[in-house]
């Protein structure tokens, strides 16, 4: 059980973060759109 | 190597030689060279930035990380993203701004020294050591990766693959000329793209599904599939700390300060962090599909894993494009931090401190030797069959993370920093990381670009602090940014 957990934990730190910088600079972009 | 695979290479690496020279004879003077007259467009920018940036560490060093260790080393893709994302959005445009207010400043040293009007040129010349030091260590990196293609592709055993691609890398350097032009990074960049999303794909098919190739690695060492086991906070903060590392790469920041319009700067980060968060998934699932992969017969150097798996199963006319990419990668890597070396010795030493009426052919002398001196040493330094492209990578990384990058936000965000700070600063991130590197056991393994980092930032402030106050025109031209 232990390891199941760790490896959901594993999959949340390589699905999230890395993503969500993407998804921000696309905000960003979107932002800053006609300038 | 067959027939196909070498004639693919051959011809990859004939095209990207015609496609730099073609842009070589159309640099016109330094600033041309050096930041392409800061006419790059977001799509070259961001590319390039990438391809400098990563080369042969995305395609060996990362795959070989995580077949070695399996997910344990996902933290550092996480601290990487985290890390550009933070330099895209902060440091990007108001360093492009700084440069060019500032003097027009073309390098790292340069925007150092106008930004704080040192005349004395200290600040120029401990600067370049700096870069000279770490960059050193970052061509033997790719010379480690040129050889470990040469060995696994030639089938030469490590010294002699290491001469070879070394000897390879300096004729290029040379023949070429000035070659590490943005527009090759951004052709490497693309392709290393497509090689990084079709291996693992491709690899994944040939284990059967994604559940087989978790199954076998499990089956191998359960370990392989969570990122904490054996791990504490500190060694998770320790790999999350190689995003500091971006706030201070000279190759990376130049790109910055070559975009053409700083307003185009949102465009080239979200094609430059679209480009590294899948590059960095493509390396990282490269590696972890290797486990599966090769569970049978494991390989002796980890950080073959991606050439492996070309080799095995790539077509071999576009296997030899995708082996081309790689030393290309290196070579266009290695070319640029061996010319950036040579010019500071060349410019920041030479017509600075030794001979300041040197005439221009003279320079392009001493620079020229300076490139053998440089490539001899970091293939005497790369020589250890030992030696991991992450290993010496991390090292540089650190160096120029520690050294430079709380001098850079600083300086852009700080009005009452100071050249004494400045420097203070510059050289106890420097040192803290070579004796942080050269010590081991308890809080000295620990990654050295944290320590040195925080220290840098720490003596930066006191110091600028207990410092006099920078003149007026500083203050100004500081404001005028804002």
């Amino acid at each position: 059980m232990e390891d199941a957990s760790l490896t959901l934990a594993t999959w949340l730190w390589l699905l999230i973060p890395m993503p969500l910088v993407v998804i921000l600079s696309f905000i960003n972009l979107y932002r800053h759109k006609g300038e | 190597m067959n027939t196909p695979t070498l004639t693919a290479f051959i011809i990859y690496l004939v095209v990207l030689i015609s496609i730099g020279t073609f842009f070589y004879l159309r640099t016109r003077n330094l600033a041309d060279y050096i930041l392409g007259g800061r006419g790059l467009n977001p799509w070259v920018t961001a590319l390039s930035a990438g391809a400098s940036d990563m080369s042969g560490w995305l395609l060996l060093g990362l795959p070989g990380a995580l077949y070695a260790g399996g997910m344990k080393n996902l933290w550092i893709a996480v601290g990487l993203s985290v890390g550009a994302f933070l330099n895209w959005q902060f440091v990007a445009k108001r360093l492009r701004l700084y440069t060019e207010y500032a003097n027009d400043s073309i390098t790292l040293p340069d925007y150092l020294e106008n930004r704080f009007n040192d005349r004395s040129r200290v600040l120029r010349v401990i600067s370049a050591i700096v870069i000279l030091i770490f960059f050193t260590i970052y061509v033997s990196s790719g010379l480690v990766g040129g050889a470990i293609l040469f060995e696994k592709t030639f089938g030469l055993n490590y010294q002699t693959a290491l001469w070879v691609g070394s000897l390879v890398i300096v004729v290029y350097t040379f023949l070429g000329g000035f070659m590490a032009v943005s527009w090759t990074d951004f052709i490497q960049g693309t392709l290393m793209f497509f090689a990084l999303l079709i291996v693992p794909m491709v690899a994944v098919q040939m284990v059967g599904n994604w559940n087989q190739v978790t199954d076998k690695a499990a089956s191998i060492d359960p370990t392989y599939l969570d990122a904490f086991s054996g791990m504490s906070f500190l060694s998770i903060v320790s790999l999350m700390a190689w995003g500091l590392g971006y706030f201070g790469q000279p190759h990376i920041l130049a790109r910055f300060m070559a975009i053409k319009r700083p307003n185009d700067i949102p465009k080239a980060q979200t094609v430059g962090m679209t480009w590294m968060v899948l590059g960095l998934f493509g390396a990282m699932f490269t590696g972890f599909v290797g486990i599966a992969y090769f569970a049978g017969n494991p390989l002796e150097n980890s950080e073959t894993v991606f050439i492996a798996l070309v080799q095995a199963l790539v077509n071999p006319w576009i296997g030899g494009i995708l082996l081309a990419a790689i030393l290309s990668a290196i070579m266009s890597t290695v070319d640029s931090q061996l010319l950036v070396c040579s010019s500071a010795i060349a410019e920041d030493f030479y017509k600075q401190m030794l001979r300041k009426d040197a005439k221009r052919n003279e320079l392009v002398w001493i620079g020229r030797v300076s490139v053998i001196a440089l490539a001899l040493i970091a293939t005497i330094v790369a020589s250890n069959p030992e030696s991991k492209v992450l290993d010496l990578v991390a090292y540089a990384w650190g160096g120029f993370g520690a050294s430079f990058g709380p001098i850079v936000i600083l300086s852009l965000f700080w009005k009452r920093m100071t050249r004494n700070g400045t420097l203070a600063g510059m050289v106890v991130g420097a040192v803290t990381v070579i004796v942080w590197k050269n010590l081991s056991g308890g809080m000295f393994d620990l990654y050295e670009i944290l320590p040195g980092f925080i220290l840098c930032s720490a003596v930066a402030i006191v110091i600028s602090l207990l410092d006099k106050q920078p003149s007026q025109d500083i203050k100004r031209q500081f404001d005028a940014i804002s």
